[in-house]
């Protein structure tokens, strides 16, 4: 059970609790069960009970400070799906018992420049309010509360086990495939797991000629059961040659860990294509290194891209529903979350691992 | 005279008496270029034979005459791809110049305009595409050259031709990614105000961007300022870039920066969705590091570009005499080519040299 208490959040007792959280109290810890109870619902706000929530590996990078340091205790998670279940006055655009979704975005002002031209997720002017797993609460609990502006209506026709997984690794491989996609454009998916499974999927339903391009040679079938027209093997120096030059897109579901192997990478984008990056490593992990040469003189460029506007979230859920786009998920019930965690901080899920909240806390034994 | 080599292409020639051209070739990958008379193989059907009035020199002539990019170059070797001039002579198939046009040529020789990138409208990116001096040809330091029309230029009127050679190369190196990723209400950042540099800060300005110059050299600000830019910032002083963090919708950088914290907070000057363009090639193939967790956070592109296409280096001559933008040089005769390309080489060129072939040309009887 937990022990150190969050600022916003009152610890409880299981009886008092509006809802269960599962809590990280340092780095490299074992998540904790933590009965809380919330600050007052603001007016623009909505609280979600949660049927299932997903987990992404951002989490994991987040509660063991990869990349900056974090205050304690934290509860991430942002792959978020369930149902209305108390709603601030000022809220009109959803009913109580509506099933809604969130992804990485808790917040934006709606009046900067970013905002205005409808990249709402770049908005740098929300401070603490802007990502959801982070600083407050995020999904990893039986309910979760934020502003309704960043709750996406979800349809029914979607199916619930599979849809969290969407609001963050699907958003993420979406909105750049619909941002660079043409028609006649080669695609070319690198790294066939959480990403880029359904990279593939996503980009075969654009109408856009896709190949995968993985270590895994066994994973070719598979591949082209998303959608992909070939399938090329990373670690067979021959294959690699003969698609040398051929995608006008590279989306990079998997980084390089040398600087060899991103060059090769490269080396399969045509002159004048995009090779774009999601997904951040560890920081100090791995150096993106680039001959100056290559990248003046084939023309190419490096282009990033962070989950999506809430404009983006809307069409990737409706194309999803659309083209029955699902990804593969291994499922766990929400009194093993650390069996989910685990999982995914140290095993290979496959792909993306989804936690049933169900009837919690009624299966929790306190 | 010292006997000169032979030259796989061209026939060289014991005086100017009896050659097509006059060149200004190395014979090896160090020392000065030398005068080398020579002929022309026959013109092809689709050829334009050109006298050249003016050549820019532009820096990646001694990374090619000196063997830093490709070690295994053959001399005699003549470089110079920023030519202005007058077409002298045309094959038989030759339909879209006459003799006496006034044209130009940039540094690419040919393209296939078959392949994809052709088709698409990049052929300086064309899988077969030939640069002016690949397979051993002499390029424009010479009083003549000779291209397949598809290459050549048409200068168009008002041009000032004095000034205007630089532009085939380092204009459209700059004007092209500027026009190709900019928004009338951008702010623009260029790094390194030189040869290129110079010349992006009038292009970004007349577009309608507010240009910051980011340079060592606070002490030209009013002439930086004149040639369009609003403000000027310190290039290489970590703080003071940190402090312009993400305020840039395009940067363009024109240089080759070495260190690697200042090269990554040059990349920080990138504003969310913005692009940051490299254009300057450094000496040798080394490698940059891209600041991958900045690019995907703010959504950045960073985008190499390779001169310009053909309908873009077109619109920038045109845009250029409209709007009257030319580099700032400084012009040397015929026969100071060594001392050009001596100035040129060590970096000292404010901002570009240029070389007044024409003058020497007709002079010497080479206008026949």
């Amino acid at each position: 059970m937990a022990t150190k208490e969050h600022s916003v959040y009152k610890l409880v007792g299981k009886d008092e609790a509006e809802g269960f959280a599962w809590s990280f109290e340092g780095p490299n810890t074992e998540a904790v069960l933590y009965p809380f109870k919330f600050p007052v619902i603001q007016s623009h706000e909505v609280r979600i009970q949660q049927t299932y929530f997903g987990l992404c590996y951002t989490d994991c990078h987040l509660v063991n400070q990869d990349w900056f340091p974090i205050n304690y205790p934290s509860v991430p998670g942002h792959e978020i799906l369930g149902r209305v279940v108390m709603k601030g006055d000022q809220v009109t655009q959803f009913q109580i018992g509506d099933l809604v979704g969130a992804g990485f975005i808790r917040d934006s002002c709606g009046k900067c420049k970013y905002c205005i031209q409808g990249n709402d997720q770049l908005c740098g002017q929300m401070g603490d309010e802007h990502f959801i797993p982070l600083p407050k609460f995020g999904g990893f609990a039986t309910h979760v509360q934020f502003p309704a502006k960043w709750a996406f209506p979800i349809p029914n026709t979607l199916p619930q086990n599979l849809t969290p997984p969407l609001l963050c690794a699907g958003i993420t491989v979406f909105a750049p495939l619909k941002r660079y996609f043409n028609p006649k454009k080669e695609v070319g998916i690198i790294g066939i797991g959480g990403l880029g499974h359904l990279a593939i999927k996503f980009s075969a339903a654009l109408g856009m000629k896709t190949s995968a391009i993985s270590t895994s040679a066994d994973k070719e079938q598979e591949a082209k059961s998303y959608g992909a027209i070939d399938f090329i093997v990373s670690n067979d120096p021959q294959q690699m040659a003969k698609a040398s030059g051929r995608f006008d897109i590279i989306l990079n579901c998997a980084h390089a860990s040398t600087v060899d192997e991103f060059i090769a990478q490269t080396n399969l984008l045509k002159n004048g294509g995009d090779f774009i990056m999601v997904g951040i490593p560890a920081v100090n992990k791995v150096e993106l290194q680039l001959p100056f040469f290559q990248l003046v003189c084939r023309q190419i460029s490096f282009i990033g891209s962070l989950v999506g506007s809430r404009q983006e979230n809307y069409e990737m859920i409706s194309f999803a529903n659309q083209h029955k786009i699902y990804p593969t998920c291994e499922e766990f019930e929400f009194h093993n979350f650390k069996n989910a965690y685990d999982k995914l901080l140290n095993g290979r899920p496959k792909y993306r691992c989804v936690v049933k909240v169900g009837n919690a806390p009624e299966t929790l034994k306190l | 005279m010292q006997q000169l080599p032979e030259h796989s292409v061209y026939q060289v020639q014991e005086s100017k008496e009896t050659a097509d051209a006059v060149a200004y070739a190395f014979l090896q990958n160090t020392g000065e270029p030398v005068q080398y008379p020579y002929k022309y193989p026959n013109i092809a059907d689709d050829d334009v034979r050109i006298r050249i009035l003016y050549t820019g020199l532009c820096h990646s002539d001694c990374l090619h005459s000196r063997g830093l990019w490709d070690p295994t170059i053959k001399y005699p070797s003549c470089p110079g791809h920023e030519v202005v001039g007058l077409v002298e002579k045309v094959g038989t198939g030759v339909t879209k110049f006459k003799v006496g046009d006034k044209v130009g040529c940039n540094p690419q020789r040919w393209m296939c305009q078959t392949c994809e990138l052709c088709k698409k409208g990049d052929n300086q990116l064309c899988s077969k595409g030939i640069f002016l001096y690949d397979d051993n040809n002499f390029g424009g330091y010479s009083t003549h050259i000779q291209v397949g029309e598809r290459m050549v230029f048409r200068i168009p009127e008002g041009f000032n031709d004095a000034l205007g050679s630089p532009l085939l190369c380092a204009g459209v190196t700059v004007y092209a990614p500027l026009k190709r990723y900019y928004k009338p209400n951008f702010t623009c950042a260029v790094i390194g105000i030189g040869g290129l540099g110079h010349l992006a800060v009038q292009y970004a300005a007349k577009l309608g961007m507010t240009v910051t110059a980011f340079t060592t050299s606070k002490n030209r600000e009013q002439e930086i300022k004149r040639l369009g830019a609003s403000f000027l910032s310190s290039s290489v002083d970590v703080e003071s870039l940190k402090a312009e963090q993400g305020k840039y919708d395009i940067v363009i950088n024109t240089l080759y920066i070495e260190n690697e914290e200042i090269f990554k907070s040059h990349q920080r000057l990138t504003a969310p969705t913005g692009t940051y363009i490299l254009v300057g090639l450094p000496p040798s193939k080394v490698n940059f590091k891209l600041d991958h967790a900045y690019i995907i956070l703010n959504q950045i592109r960073v985008a190499g570009s390779l001169i310009g296409n053909y309908d873009e280096t077109q619109e920038m001559l045109e845009f250029s005499a409209q709007n009257n933008i030319y580099p700032i040089v400084e012009t040397f005769e015929f026969e100071d080519f060594p001392k050009a390309f001596d100035k040129m080489e060590k970096g000292q060129a404010k901002f570009r040299c240029v070389v007044n072939v024409g003058k020497w040309a007709q002079a010497n009887g080479l206008w026949k």
